[in-house]
C-alpha cells in the first residue's frame, strides 16, 4: 500500500510537470505582449522594452520555463502582470471561498443524488422510478446559469432569504452550491441506480436475502458498498474540478473564487496567474484521484495494492 | 486611451479604460455644490452621515496613483489622493485642488502654491510630496502609464528617465509650500495632465518606508476617504477623513465596495435598494442591465446619461491591401449604416460623423466640408468601389476582440454592410490583449476599436492617433500625411484658443477626407442612482464624486 502511494505520488509529479509545460507553452504561444497593455498607449518604446525585460519576456521560452520551475520549487509562483501581487497571495485569497463552495456543492450533490439513485434502483421501472427519473433528467438538462438565475431571483430577490450575489460568509455560498447540486446530482443518481441494479441482481445479494438479512441490511451493508465504487470515481473527479473553480456559477453569482481569477487572467494574458491557477486545479485532480484509489481498497476488500 | 468598443468585463475593462463621459446629451439627476454650482432637485441641504454601499466590478487593480490607469482603480484612487488641480463639477474647467497656481515665462513655468493639507498619518503635504510622485511616475521600474504624459515635456525628465540625472531639473521646491515646474515648451494641455491621478500628492516618508507592492495595496493619501479595511474577495471599506483639507466634506461616513461583478446580482441589489448606485463602480450600467432598468418605469427616472468623450471607430489600413487606396476607403465610408450600430448598443450611443466627439469642448465641427462627410449610401459605395478598380469587391479581414458581447455584434454588422457592396470580410476575434498586440503592429487590414480621451483636448485624439510619429502603436492605420503632421506639431505648441482649435479642425478635415477611419458612434455613459442618493454628477474626466454625495434617506 505505502509503496503504491509512493509510486502514485511519483507519477503525479510527472503529470504536473507535463501540465506545466503544456500550459506554459500555450500561454506564450499566443501572439500577445502584455508589456504594452500594462503601461498604456502613451508609454515610450523604451519603457515598453524595460517592462518586457522586467517580466523576463525578452528571454527564450525554454529559459523562461526553467526560471519559472526554479521559482516554483521554492514555492514562488511569480507575480501577476496585471495586479502586481504574488500569485500565491491571489490564489490564497480565493482558495478559502472556492473550497467552501466546492465542499458545500459536493455534499449537496450527494445529499440529493444518492437517495434518488437508491430509490430509483429499488423501484426500477415502477411509477416512483419514472417520476424520479424525470426530475433527474430535468436536472441534467437545465443549464447551470438558468438554475442559478432562477434561484437568485426567487430565493434571493423575491423572498429575500439569502444574498443574491457577491461573496462573504456562508450565506453567500448556499445559492451557488445549491445550483451546482441541482444540476449535478442527477449524474450521481443515474450512476448509482445502474450500478445498484447490477449489484442487486448478483448472486451474493440473493444469498444474503436467502439467509434472511433484513432488506435495509441488504441494501446498505451489502449492495451499496459494492455499488458505490463507480460513484466514488466520479465523485473524486467532480470535487477535484470543483476545487479548480466553477467558472459559470462564480460568474452568475459574482462569487470571487479561483474560477473568476482564471478567466480574468486568461483574458489579460496574465501568464503567471494562468500558470498558478491551472497548476492549482491540476494538483487537486491528481490529489483526489490518488485519494479515490486509496479509498477503493478500504471500501472494497477485493482490491489490494 | 485605446479601449475596446464598450464596457468590458472584469479586470480587462478596468485595465483598458481610463474613464470618461462628458457633457452633451443626457440628464443630471442632481448637481453638485462643488466650486459654486448649486445643488438642485430633491432635498438640497446635504445630510451628514450614513453608509453608501456599492457593488464593485473587480478588486481594485491598483491603489497606487502612479500605477492606476484604469477606471476601476481610479474610482478608488480619486477617493484616496488629491492632485494639484482638478475639474470643476460637471465641466472641463480646471480649478485648484491641493494648490493654486500662476503661469509665467510664456507658458513654460508653472508655480504652485500648496494649500495646508495633511496626509492621513498627519504628515504635511509639501512641494516634495509632488516631486516624489513625479519621480516615481518617471521611473522606468514603476511601469507607470503616466510617464509618456510628462516625459519629455518637463525639463530634465528625459535625463532622469535615462538615468543620466538623479533629479528632474524642471521640478523645484522653492520652499515647503511652493512647487515650480518648468516645461521644455508651452503646452495648452499641461494642466489637464496635472489633473490626472498619476500626479497626486504622496507622502515621501511613507514611500521611503514601504515596498512598492505594499503601497499599491495600502494607500496613504490626503483624500476625503481612507481605506479602513480590505477583505480580499469580499469588500473594501472606506471611512471619512475627518481632517480633509476641504472643509465641510465629505458627507458620508462610510463607503462600502462589495466585490460583485454579476450583472444580475448588481441589478437585483439596486432594485432591492441595497446599493446606492451603479456607476464607475461597475464601469457604468452593465450592458445586460441597461434595458431592464431603462424599460422599467420605476427606475427609468434614476438613470443619468452623458455622451462620453470617446469615439468607436472602424480602422482601415492605409498602407496594406485594397484600403491603401484612398478611393477604396472613401467608398467604404458610404457603406456603413451607423444607426444599426446605435441599435446594437441598445441606444447607448449616437451616430458619429467625425473623429472628435461632440462632447469634446473644442475641435468638434458642426459642419464638415463636403469632401469630409459621408452619408449611408450603399449604391454610391458600390459605384465608387468599381471606379477604384474593385467592381467585384474584394476579400479582407476585420479584427476585433471579445471583451464584450457587443464587440462581435458590431463587427458582424459592418461585415454584412460590406457584403452589400461586394466586400467579403472574415472576422478575426481574439482576447483583448491578443487583439491589442496585433493591432499595434499596424498589420491589421481592418479593425474595430474605440478611443477614450485622456484629457479634454483634441490633440489627445488627433495627435495620438494620426501623427505619423505614432505609427504603428496608436496610429494603427499607418496614416501618414505631412500636412497633417505639420498642423498637429504646430497645434502642440500653440496657446489654447480659437486659432489652435482651427488648426485641429483643419487637420481633422484632411484626415476625414482621406478616410483612415470610419467613425461609427459616440458611446453614451449611463449610471443608475437611487433617488435617495444625492449630490451625484458626472464629470467627463473623473470617476464618481463620492465626497460630494450624501444620503437623504431617514
Amino acid at each position: 500500500m505505502i509503496a503504491y502511494i509512493i509510486r502514485r505520488i511519483g507519477g503525479s509529479i510527472v503529470v504536473l510537470i507535463g501540465i506545466s509545460i503544456i500550459t506554459f507553452s500555450l500561454a506564450y504561444l499566443v501572439p500577445a505582449n502584455p508589456a504594452r497593455a500594462i503601461v498604456g498607449p502613451h508609454a515610450s518604446e523604451a519603457l515598453v522594452l524595460q517592462v518586457e525585460k522586467q517580466l523576463g519576456l525578452n528571454q527564450p521560452l525554454p529559459i523562461r520555463y526553467v526560471h519559472y520551475m526554479e521559482n516554483l520549487l521554492q514555492g514562488n509562483l511569480g507575480t501577476s502582470y496585471v495586479l502586481d501581487q504574488p500569485v500565491t497571495t491571489l490564489i490564497g485569497q480565493r482558495a478559502g471561498a472556492t473550497a467552501q463552495l466546492a465542499v458545500t456543492a459536493w455534499i449537496g450533490e450527494l445529499l440529493i443524488g444518492l437517495p434518488i439513485g437508491i430509490i430509483s434502483a429499488l423501484y426500477d421501472r415502477k411509477a416512483v422510478d419514472h417520476v424520479v427519473s424525470i426530475f433527474a433528467l430535468i436536472g441534467i438538462s437545465l443549464p447551470v446559469f438558468f438554475v442559478g438565475l432562477e434561484l437568485m431571483y426567487w430565493v434571493g430577490f423575491r423572498l429575500g432569504w439569502l444574498p443574491v450575489g457577491g461573496s462573504g460568509g456562508f450565506t453567500f455560498v448556499i445559492l451557488p452550491a445549491l445550483t451546482y447540486a441541482i444540476t449535478g446530482a442527477a449524474y450521481y443518481a443515474r450512476l448509482l441506480k445502474s450500478s445498484m441494479i447490477d449489484v442487486m441482481n448478483s448472486d451474493y445479494i440473493r444469498t444474503a436475502k436467502a439467509k434472511g438479512a433484513s432488506p435495509n441490511r441488504v441494501i446498505l451493508r451489502h449492495a451499496l458498498r459494492n455499488a458505490i465504487i463507480p460513484v466514488m470515481t466520479y465523485g473524486g473527479i467532480d470535487i477535484a474540478s470543483l476545487f479548480g473553480g466553477v467558472v459559470v456559477i462564480e460568474d452568475v453569482f459574482g462569487y470571487s473564487g479561483i474560477g473568476q481569477l482564471t478567466v480574468q487572467a486568461i483574458n489579460n494574458l496574465d501568464v503567471p496567474v494562468i500558470m498558478g491557477t491551472v497548476l492549482f486545479a491540476a494538483l487537486f485532480v491528481v490529489l483526489f484521484n490518488l485519494l479515490v484509489d486509496v479509498l477503493y481498497g478500504i471500501v472494497d476488500p477485493r482490491i489490494t495494492y | 486611451m485605446k479601449v475596446s468598443k464598450m464596457r468590458m468585463l472584469g479586470v480587462v475593462a478596468s485595465m483598458t479604460m481610463l474613464g470618461t463621459a462628458l457633457a452633451g446629451c443626457g440628464t443630471q439627476s442632481a448637481t453638485t455644490s462643488q466650486g459654486g454650482t448649486t445643488a438642485s432637485g430633491g432635498s438640497t441641504q446635504p445630510v451628514y452621515g450614513g453608509t453608501l454601499t456599492l457593488d464593485l466590478l473587480s478588486q481594485f487593480p491598483h491603489l497606487d496613483p502612479a500605477k492606476a490607469y484604469d477606471t476601476t482603480s481610479n474610482e478608488a484612487v480619486e477617493q484616496f489622493y488629491n492632485t494639484l488641480v482638478t475639474y470643476q463639477g460637471t465641466t472641463n474647467k480646471i480649478i485648484p485642488d491641493l494648490a493654486t497656481y500662476t503661469i509665467s515665462n510664456g507658458g513654460k513655468v508653472y508655480t504652485f502654491h500648496i494649500k495646508k493639507a495633511k496626509f492621513w498619518n498627519g504628515d504635511p503635504v509639501t512641494a516634495q510630496s509632488f516631486i516624489t510622485e513625479f519621480e516615481r511616475v518617471l521611473n522606468n521600474n514603476m511601469q507607470s502609464g503616466g510617464q509618456g504624459f510628462v516625459d519629455p515635456l518637463i525639463q530634465g525628465s528625459a535625463a532622469y528617465v535615462s538615468g543620466m540625472a538623479k533629479t528632474v531639473s524642471g521640478l523645484t521646491a522653492i520652499n515647503n509650500s511652493t512647487l515650480q515646474i518648468t516645461l521644455m515648451h508651452p503646452s495648452a494641455t499641461f494642466l489637464y495632465v496635472l489633473a490626472m491621478p498619476f500626479f497626486s500628492a504622496v507622502d515621501p516618508s511613507y514611500i521611503a518606508a514601504h515596498s512598492e507592492s505594499y503601497i499599491d495595496t495600502h494607500p496613504m493619501g490626503t483624500g476625503p476617504f481612507e481605506l479602513s479595511s480590505y477583505t480580499p474577495g469580499k469588500d473594501y471599506i472606506l471611512t471619512k477623513n475627518p481632517n480633509y483639507f476641504v472643509k465641510g466634506i465629505p458627507y458620508l461616513n462610510k463607503v462600502v465596495f462589495n466585490i460583485n461583478n454579476s450583472p444580475s446580482a448588481v441589478l437585483f441589489h439596486f432594485e432591492q435598494g441595497q446599493t446606492g448606485m451603479v456607476s464607475w463602480n461597475q464601469g457604468g450600467i452593465p450592458t445586460e442591465d441597461y434595458l431592464p432598468l431603462s424599460n422599467n418605469p420605476k427606475y427609468s427616472g434614476d438613470i443619468v446619461k452623458k455622451t462620453e468623450v470617446a469615439t468607436d471607430y472602424f480602422g482601415l489600413n492605409t498602407t496594406m491591401g485594397p484600403t491603401a487606396n484612398v478611393a477604396v476607403r472613401r467608398a467604404l465610408e458610404y457603406a456603413v449604416n451607423k444607426q444599426v450600430i446605435v441599435r446594437i448598443l441598445d441606444g447607448l450611443a449616437i451616430p458619429a460623423n467625425q473623429i472628435i466627439p461632440p462632447s469634446m469642448p473644442s475641435g468638434y465641427e458642426q459642419h464638415l466640408p463636403t469632401n469630409a462627410q459621408y452619408t449611408y449610401d450603399p449604391a454610391l459605395a458600390k459605384k465608387l468601389l468599381a471606379k477604384a478598380g474593385y467592381p467585384q469587391g474584394f476579400s479582407t479581414t476585420i479584427y476585433t476582440d471579445n471583451s464584450n458581447p457587443t464587440d462581435l455584434k458590431m463587427a458582424e454588422a459592418v461585415q454584412q454592410m460590406f457584403a452589400q457592396v461586394g466586400v467579403k470580410a472574415q472576422i478575426n476575434q481574439s482576447s483583448w490583449n491578443t487583439f491589442l498586440s496585433s493591432n499595434e503592429t499596424g498589420k491589421q487590414n481592418m479593425f474595430t476599436l474605440a478611443w477614450l480621451e485622456d484629457f479634454p483636448d483634441p490633440s489627445d485624439f488627433l495627435n495620438t492617433l494620426f501623427n505619423s510619429n505614432q505609427i504603428p502603436v496608436n496610429n494603427s492605420t499607418n496614416y501618414s500625411n505631412s500636412q497633417v503632421d505639420a498642423l498637429l506639431n504646430q497645434g502642440a505648441l500653440m496657446p489654447a484658443g480659437t486659432a489652435r482649435d482651427n488648426v485641429y479642425k483643419q487637420a481633422q478635415n484632411i484626415i476625414m477626407a482621406q478616410a483612415p477611419w470610419i467613425p461609427l458612434v459616440y458611446p453614451v455613459y449611463a449610471a443608475a442612482v437611487q433617488p435617495w442618493v444625492k449630490g451625484f454628477y458626472i464629470n467627463p474626466n473623473l470617476m464618481d464624486p463620492l465626497q460630494y454625495m450624501w444620503i437623504a434617506k431617514q
